[in-house]
């Protein structure tokens, strides 16, 4: 799927400009700082938003200056922050109501696939108020999927839940497009809910896009400033192997270097398994070093070294075809006398691990 | 002093003992005000959604015209209540005047805004929660209208709660278009007006006592309602 933008509007202090192309498909995560302009653009796409600028969908112009298709005649799904079900019916009463209002042509998504793919089977007769948070937002995206859309939208629909609720639901909204066959935007400005679940990332900063491609390529590559939270690292791949149940600790393969992370329960062995690594959180040793409470300790080649204005410098690794970065200061990469093409040893701590299910 | 405390042992005893007259005075009362409140609801409560979430020219005009008449003083609806049913009025050939269902049209007239600016300040922040998502169902005006209704059910209780508790204190209107006949149109409110000018102060405070008694009522019943989590 093909999504055009051209937006632009005014309001308080601040200005939208946002103008791109971006190839839908899997999770696209639409991020930024809060205040960027993230959810507008998610609801000029919806189509809440008339008079904002130019969608244009798979060459379908949804809306411009002179035309706007409304809300229910485009072939999106909205989940919002908060659930907003109707507490007057039940939860199956609440699918029914998306149900009712199905999009014939759409995917043909029933009331019975969408339960089962977000888990509510013993839910259905219950009433929304005596839902949990993540409970709620559960319904609200089988309520979204049985309007039958053809691009899901979600604004933050983690935002409202606690660690476990979210922990919960992010394989399954990961597992959605491959699912149902349609692409979904998962608007967030927490890169850890993204690097769980994305394949691609559009990023916003003050009303603009300053970067869009997959996930693995924008997380190395997009600038420190886009937001004050955002920090440089790398993601890597690898596959699970071992599980040390004793101190819940879990070993990754990164092809050849083997590295450990904390994990409560065992991943199955041969799982592929993602990992976000800040740059901050990576340093650079001539040798492997004893005595030192750091576990992964990775051979590692020098690919670039790159100094900053003021005293950081920016190391490029490469660990058996994949990159990782260390940032450093310019002193320390003086000291060591470090220089690309240099056999070194990539130290990380295990609890710098963000991890990350696929 | 010593007539006070003799009134209210009095009155407490015409309550408990059950006195028939008193007893006929109070079933009229929630005749009137229940009957009025119901037909307010039947009239305020779409007219509150009509005002939420539809948009037609006049309709701010008609906001303003809700929310001002949520004021309007009891004396003057009895008196136009009056005008519309006395022999030279427009109804007059009715021959309402005097008669409970005068009392009940002028509690209607009273309740009626006040149901409805009410209602549509309930239905109003709930449309702001939930209008892009009905939109993006592609739910119609009038399905906007009837889903917000039923969804907001426990607190438009609160709303109609709120139109009883005014319309059974109030003396105004029911004494000008009902007249205090005894028997026949006297309510709470008229009779403790009556009682107390006569210096029969035991009736007057028993009647007291009930209409207070059922002001705490209302209000516990408003306190449920909205307390309940499952219903705010």
């Amino acid at each position: 799927m093909r999504l055009s933008l051209d937006l632009s509007t005014q309001y308080g202090g601040f200005t939208l400009a946002a103008a791109g192309t971006f190839d839908l498909a899997g999770v696209t995560a639409l991020f930024g700082p809060s205040g960027a302009g993230k959810s507008t653009i998610l609801h000029a796409i919806a189509g809440f938003r008339p008079g904002l600028g130019q969608v244009e969908v798979n060459g379908e112009r949804w809306q411009d200056a002179t035309t706007m298709r409304p809300a229910h005649c485009r072939p999106v799904g909205t989940v919002f922050q908060t659930g907003r079900l109707f507490d007057h019916l039940t939860i199956m009463g609440n699918l029914r109501f998306a149900a009712k209002r199905a999009d014939r042509d759409g995917p043909q998504i029933t009331p019975d696939m969408a339960i089962e793919a977000l888990g509510i089977a013993d839910l259905t007769q219950r009433d929304p108020t005596t839902l949990s948070g993540g409970e709620r937002q559960r319904v609200a995206i089988a309520r979204a999927l049985l309007t039958r859309p053809r691009l899901l939208l979600m604004d933050e629909p983690l935002g409202a839940l606690d660690r476990r609720a979210k922990a919960a639901l992010l394989p399954l909204i990961a597992s959605l497009p491959e699912r149902f066959q349609i692409p979904v935007i998962f608007v967030s400005h927490q890169l850890e809910e993204i690097t769980q679940i994305a394949s691609r990332m559009i990023a916003l900063r003050d009303g603009r896009f300053v970067g869009d491609g997959p996930l693995s390529q924008m997380i190395e590559t997009l600038d420190p400033m886009v937001s004050g939270r955002f920090e440089a690292g790398a993601l890597l791949t690898g596959k699970a192997t071992r599980h040390e149940a004793t101190y819940a600790m879990q070993a990754i393969d990164l092809g050849g270097a083997e590295i450990w992370m904390p994990a409560r329960s065992p991943l199955s062995p041969g799982q592929d398994v993602r990992v976000r690594l800040r740059a901050r959180d990576v340093s650079v040793a001539l040798s492997k070093v004893k005595g030192i409470s750091i576990r992964n300790q990775v051979p590692v080649t020098i690919t670039s070294i790159a100094p900053e204005d003021g005293a950081f410098a920016e190391i490029t690794l490469d660990l058996a075809g994949q990159t990782l970065r260390a940032r450093s200061t310019r002193l320390s990469v003086s000291e060591l006398g470090l220089e690309p093409g240099m056999q070194v040893v990539a130290l990380v701590k295990s609890v710098a691990l963000d991890r990350r299910l696929s | 002093m010593q007539d006070v405390w003799q009134g209210i042992i009095e009155a407490a005893g015409l309550v408990l003992s059950g006195d028939p007259a008193l007893m006929e005075i109070i079933a009229l009362s929630l005749r009137v005000t229940g009957t009025a409140v119901v037909i307010a609801c039947l009239i305020g409560m779409p007219l509150g959604a009509l005002l939420a979430v539809g948009r037609f020219p006049g309709r701010g005009t008609l906001i303003l015209l809700t929310n001002a008449l949520m004021g309007l003083p009891p004396v003057v609806v009895g008196l136009l209540v009056y005008m519309m049913l006395s022999n030279a009025g427009p109804l007059g050939i009715l021959g309402l005047l005097y008669t409970p269902t005068a009392m009940i049209i002028a509690q209607a007239v009273l309740v009626t805004p006040i149901i409805a600016a009410l209602s549509r300040q309930v239905l109003a922040s709930m449309l702001q929660e939930y209008s892009e998502m009905l939109r993006a169902m592609g739910a119609s005006r009038v399905e906007t209208a009837l889903t917000l209704l039923r969804d907001a059910r426990f607190a438009l209780i609160t709303v109609a709660l709120a139109g009883l508790g005014r319309a059974i204190a109030e003396v105004g209107a029911v004494l000008i278009v009902g007249g205090n006949i005894n028997h026949a149109t006297r309510v709470m409110t008229t009779a403790i007006a009556l009682e107390t000018s006569k210096g029969n102060l035991a009736l007057a405070l028993g009647l007291g006592m009930v209409l207070i008694a059922i002001a705490v009522a209302v209000n516990a019943a408003l306190m449920a309602v909205g307390r309940n989590p499952a219903h705010a």
